[in-house]
């Protein structure tokens, strides 16, 4: 079996099952969304830039993700050459991100918009030029990491002022050419990352907290950490977009997309190991699940917190019901996720990116949305909550301490 | 098998187990046994026989079975009862149990889950020469070392029943004595259930062995029948 026969498999299944499914999640959408007659403006620039940003940022995740290390480790024990690794790597997780991340999204804007066909082909030959770039960094050679930076950086002015198609896709080959050239030299174990030697560090405080657990997990995995980093950037920003809209309340808005922290939602799904060890021990329904859940709580109520004070700066009138609604959706929100990892953890995931960016983690945040919405709309709907939320959380807790 | 039995009294008994992972595909079928008190079983098989399986059902991990007859000191019993599990442990072939926690916090959140404090861990520590590695994250640990901070939990905690899924798996052989002593010392205190692919480990410790083969148990040896040499030629057959 080739290489890239085998790297295929993996990623897409035995029969290549995968394929069929993500074509057939962008045929729905695509007919469910153009079906609505949702339609929208969209600049081409704007369709070109998500294409490759959003291809390169997933591909650049996919290939760096330490889960692959352990699970590639076999496949690099094989006598193989340089370049027949590296472009089967490249070739099939351009593959796999083009088909189960990036088509999704443009079937998306496919659907709202009527784009010419040169424009979608465009599209995905910035998809697939974003992939390569991504591949091409990540070479061992500082003089062509180099490179493959300038012209990653050098693609913004291109996407964003080539008006003439033919000139940007001129250059787009050009990157993609680019990029190959850079592969060739490549040395295949650049996409093989062993952990590295560990140091024993000492830690003799802690008691067993679940609290301190997690928040050693999330200081340690650094997609989780920019992740919330990100977050609080954001709850400093938003203030300055959301007032914008003047004579609606939409503050609530604002702590609906701060509890948008999926990574921190999703710790029993990426963690088979912890998922098996709170399944066979005793009463961690309540135990873990209740330090599971003030530890989301904490963490969107910090971010909340950021939002709280630059709101407060810029627009100023937070007050005891700003407070109020800040708690309860952190806290709504927090309930949701940890009920839903509970009963619906996602299993059977190939790679890490495929836990990232499944859809799962979006219903929570989608729901929050929507309760935000409502009391933006109609300021009763938050002492609604209050009560849903002061009934909830005692029978909760007293289900699963019980239990 | 019932004639091998140790008539301490039983502690667990199952009849006409089926337990699969796609349906009509069962990888045990009509699996039945006894467990007495205070008896140390040793389960063998070949790879694929389901040995791992049985453990993660005894666990509660699994969901997808049918027991004609399951019975915990003579009652009916539920894998995912709250009450069975804090008389069970489990250490797991490959197991990777709060990797953030040092062994110390690990053992105090076990502790706390099971309601009860552990004793002679001090001992345990010592005989498995981890001294060293108490205070240090369990992610940071080899597998050998992994597996001794699960063993340690499991034979400090005492619990009347033990599962254990190839214990020896990685240890070093001063860990492996030690193991096989703590294995055979554990009557006092309860039952010990454990697979392994390593005769000795089953021949040094066991009352019985049990051979486990396409979903069922097929021999079982008691006393004096336990022999390496017996127990190769019926993997052999």
């Amino acid at each position: 079996m080739s290489i890239l026969k085998a790297l295929s498999k993996q990623l897409f299944g035995a029969k290549y099952e995968r394929v069929t499914k993500s074509l057939a999640v962008c045929l729905i959408l695509y007919l469910a969304v153009h079906g609505a007659e949702i339609s929208m403006e969209i600049a081409p620039f704007i369709l070109f830039l998500t294409a490759a940003a959003l291809s390169a940022g997933i591909m650049w995740q996919a290939l760096h993700s330490s889960e692959n290390a352990d699970s590639m480790a076999g496949l690099f024990m094989l006598p193989f050459t340089d370049r027949e690794m590296t472009f089967s790597f490249v070739l099939t997780f351009t593959g796999y991100t083009l088909l189960t991340k990036t088509l999704p999204v443009l079937a998306l804007f496919f659907a709202v918009h009527d784009w010419s066909v040169p424009q979608m082909a465009v599209s995905l030959l910035c998809a697939c030029n974003g992939c390569f770039a991504a591949a091409a960094l990540s070479h061992k050679k500082r003089k062509q990491r180099f490179f493959a930076a300038l012209w990653c950086v050098g693609m913004f002015p291109a996407i964003f002022f080539v008006r003439e198609i033919r000139a940007f896709v001129l250059i787009v080959l050009a990157g993609l050419l680019l990029s190959v050239l850079i592969l060739l030299t490549a040395d295949a174990y650049m996409f093989y990352r062993p952990t590295s030697p560990k140091i024993l560090i000492r830690r003799t405080r802690g008691t067993g907290s679940i609290l301190l657990y997690l928040l050693r997990y999330l200081i340690t995995n650094k997609n989780y950490l920019m992740n919330t980093a990100g977050l609080c950037v954001v709850g400093i920003i938003l203030p300055m977009l959301l007032g914008q809209f003047e004579g609606l309340n939409v503050m609530p808005l604002g702590f609906a997309i701060l509890c948008l922290n999926t990574p921190i939602c999703i710790l029993l799904s990426c963690d088979p190991g912890l998922e098996q060890a709170v399944r066979i021990l005793p009463g961690q329904a309540g135990r873990f699940c209740t330090g599971y859940g003030c530890f989301i709580f904490t963490v969107n109520m910090a971010v909340s917190s950021l939002y709280l004070i630059s709101w407060q700066i810029r627009h100023g009138g937070v007050g005891g019901m700003e407070i109020m609604a800040a708690v309860l959706i952190a806290l709504q929100s927090a309930v949701l996720s940890v009920l839903l990892e509970w009963f619906h953890p996602i299993r059977n995931w190939k790679i890490e990116t495929d836990l990232w960016h499944h859809p799962r983690k979006y219903v929570v945040p989608l729901i929050m949305l929507l309760i935000a919405g409502s009391i933006g709309m109609w300021p009763v709907s938050i002492w609604v909550l209050l009560c849903i939320v002061a009934v909830e959380i005692p029978v909760l807790l007293f289900i699963l301490l019980n239990s | 098998m019932t004639d091998n039995m140790i008539s301490n009294g039983e502690l667990l008994v199952l009849k006409n187990l089926n337990v699969w992972y796609t349906k009509g595909k069962p990888v045990l079928e009509k699996f039945s046994m006894e467990l007495g008190r205070n008896e140390v079983v040793g389960l063998i098989g070949l790879n694929g026989a389901g040995k791992t399986t049985f453990i993660k059902t005894l666990s509660g991990l699994l969901d997808s079975f049918q027991a004609e007859t399951a019975l915990w000191q003579g009652e009916p019993v539920r894998f995912r009862d709250k009450g069975f599990k804090k008389e069970r442990y489990i250490v797991f072939a490959e197991d990777h149990a709060f990797r953030f926690f040092t062994f110390r916090e690990y053992i105090s959140y076990v502790e706390a889950s099971y309601g009860r404090k552990m004793s002679g861990v001090s001992e345990l520590v010592q005989g498995f020469h981890f001294e060293e590695y108490t205070d240090v994250l369990l992610k940071e640990l080899s597998m050998g070392n992994l597996k001794k901070a699960y063993l340690i939990t499991a034979f400090a905690l005492k619990p009347k029943l033990l599962l254990l899924d190839e214990p020896v798996n990685g240890l070093d052989f001063q860990s492996t004595e030690y193991l096989y002593r703590q294995i055979g010392g554990y009557r006092q205190y309860g039952s010990v259930l454990f697979s392994s692919h390593i005769l000795e480990s089953i021949c040094l410790t066991s009352d019985r062995v049990l051979v486990l083969e396409q979903g069922q148990i097929r021999k079982c040896f008691a006393g004096r029948e336990i022999e390496a040499e017996k127990i190769r030629e019926a993997l052999k057959e």
